[in-house]
Order: structure tokens, then sequence, then C-alpha cells
């Protein structure tokens, strides 16, 4: 298993868990701006932004509608927050809200049209990255846009709730079990779901791996 | 764990990648990995997947974007308390209809409302029909038991019933045959 792993780098960990800090962070602004601080819920707006959006791009495929969708998601938990009882942490609520949002939008969407958000410089030193450059595809030499182009149109062809599964764990990196409260299922269900959506993903991957 | 398969063992794959397999579970996965070229193959190409998919985190969106963020959701939230004044707006938002389906619904809800109305009109002139129509009947009858008919009853073979001499009340006991000597009980007969 050691010679194993160090033939493969793993991925690297984006820190999606809060820490205690956050936590008694977000119970503070939550308790202000259901008491009816604007500028209380400006910072949870603020705090979460990014990561919302980035859900919902990695749902859609589609940065307008990721955009329009974001200040939705906002608006729909500026309704709702008075009924926000802390059965879960707000980050977990809120994410509810976003997969919700996003799984809406989907059922009601004709054609998926791929929109990207351009890579930032830092991909090139993804170990990955630097193996996928220097293989040759048929035609030559694979370059960037091709990569991200079919990496997005793989993710699309997954079912919505197997595709919010690999968003919420694989990108996002939530563990399983913030996986299955944010999805409203059990963690039995959340694993086999990551499973079957690994094995669509190797097969429509299969030139890159 | 002695009695990790294929099976059991290739959905922990991920939890393993992600430490969050501890224990004897983590030691059989590791263990069946050890022994299966096949699922180690696989838990290669998984580990592959999950790297090609942690890229996705480096498309980032315009810099602009950001920016504006805060100010395009206060312009979205007050649009959206305003709409949701009007009622229509309201159903719409608690059913999330677009505006197709939103007019579909007021359409439906106009023609339900149209038969209702037509049908609580029909119903109600039925039933002023029909109060009319008894109140005739009772009318009708009234005057002809008031009007005075000659009774002939070898005529009609029927007794009718001489409604000018005020009826006889009939009591119980005038059935009864009655014997008042003393010392007798009364016969009962009917």
């Amino acid at each position: 298993m050691d010679e194993l792993e160090s033939k493969i780098q793993p991925p690297d960990k984006v820190p999606n868990t809060l820490s205690s800090q956050e936590a008694a962070r977000d119970r503070a602004l939550v308790q202000r701006a259901q008491a009816g601080e604007v500028e209380a819920f400006n910072e949870l707006v603020e705090a979460y932004k990014t990561r919302v959006y980035g859900v919902l791009y990695h749902m859609l495929g589609n940065r307008e509608d990721a955009a329009d969708l974001a200040q939705e998601v906002f608006v729909r938990a500026f309704k709702f927050i008075g009924s926000f009882r802390w059965e879960a942490n707000f980050y977990s609520w809120l994410y509810r809200i976003v997969i919700n949002t996003a799984l809406n939008f989907i059922k009601g969407r004709k054609e998926p049209t791929l929109s990207l958000n351009q890579w930032d410089d830092q991909v090139e030193g993804a170990p990955v990255m630097q193996e996928l450059m220097s293989q040759e595809s048929v035609h030559g030499e694979l370059d960037r846009g091709e990569i991200q182009e079919k990496l997005n149109e793989a993710l699309q062809k997954l079912s919505k709730e197997h595709r919010a599964v690999v968003v919420l764990h694989d990108i996002q990196g939530m563990k399983h079990q913030e996986v299955a409260r944010v999805m409203g299922c059990s963690v039995a269900t959340t694993r086999s779901r990551l499973h079957y959506a690994h094995q669509q993903l190797q097969t429509l991957l299969a030139k890159y791996l | 764990m002695t009695n990790m398969n294929c099976k059991k063992a290739r959905p922990l794959f991920s939890l393993l990648e992600g430490g969050e397999l501890e224990g004897q579970v983590a030691g059989g996965v590791r263990e069946h990995l050890e022994s299966c070229p096949e699922c180690r193959g696989l838990a290669t190409r998984t580990r592959r997947v999950q790297a090609l998919l942690a890229l996705k985190r480096h498309e980032q969106p315009d810099e602009f974007y950001f920016r504006t963020f805060l100010s395009g959701f206060h312009r979205r939230l007050y649009a959206d308390l305003v709409q949701r004044k009007s009622l229509w707006g309201t159903i719409r938002a608690a059913f999330e209809l677009d505006q197709r389906a939103g007019f579909a619904l007021r359409a439906a809800t106009f023609c339900a409302g149209v038969a209702l109305v037509t049908l609580s009109l029909y119903t109600s002139h039925l039933s002023l029909q029909t109060n009319t129509e008894q109140l005739a009947m009772n009318a009708a009858d009234r005057l002809s038991r008031n009007v005075a008919r000659p009774v002939d009853p070898s005529w009609s073979g029927v007794a009718v019933a001489d409604h000018r001499a005020p009826a006889r009340t009939e009591y119980v006991l005038d059935r009864v045959s009655y014997s008042p000597t003393l010392h007798e009980t009364a016969v009962l007969s009917f």
C-alpha cells in the first residue's frame, strides 16, 4: 500500500470543515441576523459567497447561471433565516439551500451549456496536471483547454444526485458525514453514490487515467 | 478484518483516501488491496479521478464578480420583496413556478372560478323552481280541501268522508266491549 501511495499524489485537501472559531463567528452573526440586523447577514454573505458560488458553478458547469443562482441562494437564506433552529451548523444549512437550488434549476433546464471559468496559474503546479500535459494523445499533446472541457463534460454527464456528492466530497472537500447531512441521506447512500460516480467518471475519463 | 471482499472494499476506497476510515475496517481494506490486483487498479484509478476533480478548485470567476456580489444580492432581495406583495407573486414564489407555469395556474384558477359560479347559479335556479312548484301544489291542495263536494257513495263506490260534519273523536274505550256487571272485568276486544 505504501508503494501504491507513493505513485499517486493525493489531491490537495481543501479545509472545508469549520473551525471552532468560525463556528462561534457564525453563531453570533446568525443570532444578530435573526434579530433583524442586516449588517450581520452581510457579513455571512461575504464569508460564504465564494464557496456558494463554487458549488453552484461545479454543479451547473455554467458561470453565468452560477452567478445568478448564488445571489438567489442568499436571498432564500435571508428569507428563511428566522426559521433556522440550529439543528445543524449554519454552514450545512446553507449548503443544503445551495444543493436544493442547484437540483431544482437542473431539473428545469433543457440542455446544459458549458461556460467555464479560467483556471488560475496554480493549476500548472498540480502533479496530475503536469503528468497529463506530458502525455501524448492521439492528436498530439493535450492542452489545458481540452482537459478542462473533457473534465466538465464528464461531470455534467453524471446524474444530478451523483454530481452533487462528487462536487461536495471531491471538489469542496467535505467529509462523508457532512455530505450526507447536506444531501439529507444516509452516509451509506452517500458512499454508494460516490463509488458509482467514480466508476462512471473512470469510464468517461479513461483516456486521461 | 478477514471478511473483506471486493464488493465491500470498493465503496470504502474514497473513505480510506480521505482518512475517514479507522481501526479494523481501514486495516481490512488495506489488506484486501494488497491481495487483490483488480481492486488495487481500481483504487489507483479512483485516486486519479479524484486528483482530476480537484483541479476544478482552480477554476475561478472573474475578480470583478465578487466585488459587486453584495450589491447585486441586495438589489435582488429588494426586487423579490417588492414582487412578493402581489398574491400571484407570493404563490409563484411559494411553489417556485416559472412564468409559464404561473400563467397556466392563473388560467386554471379562472376557469375553476367560472365553473363554480355557473354551478352555484344553476343549483339555486333549480332549488327556486322546486320551491315554486311546491308552493303551487300546496295552494292547490288547500283549495281542493276547502271546496264542498256532494257525496254520493253509490256513484263512487267509495265512502267519502263528510267534511261538513265535525269528526267524532274516537276513544279506545269505544272499541272495548264492556259489560258493566258487578264482579266482571271488561273484556277488551279490538
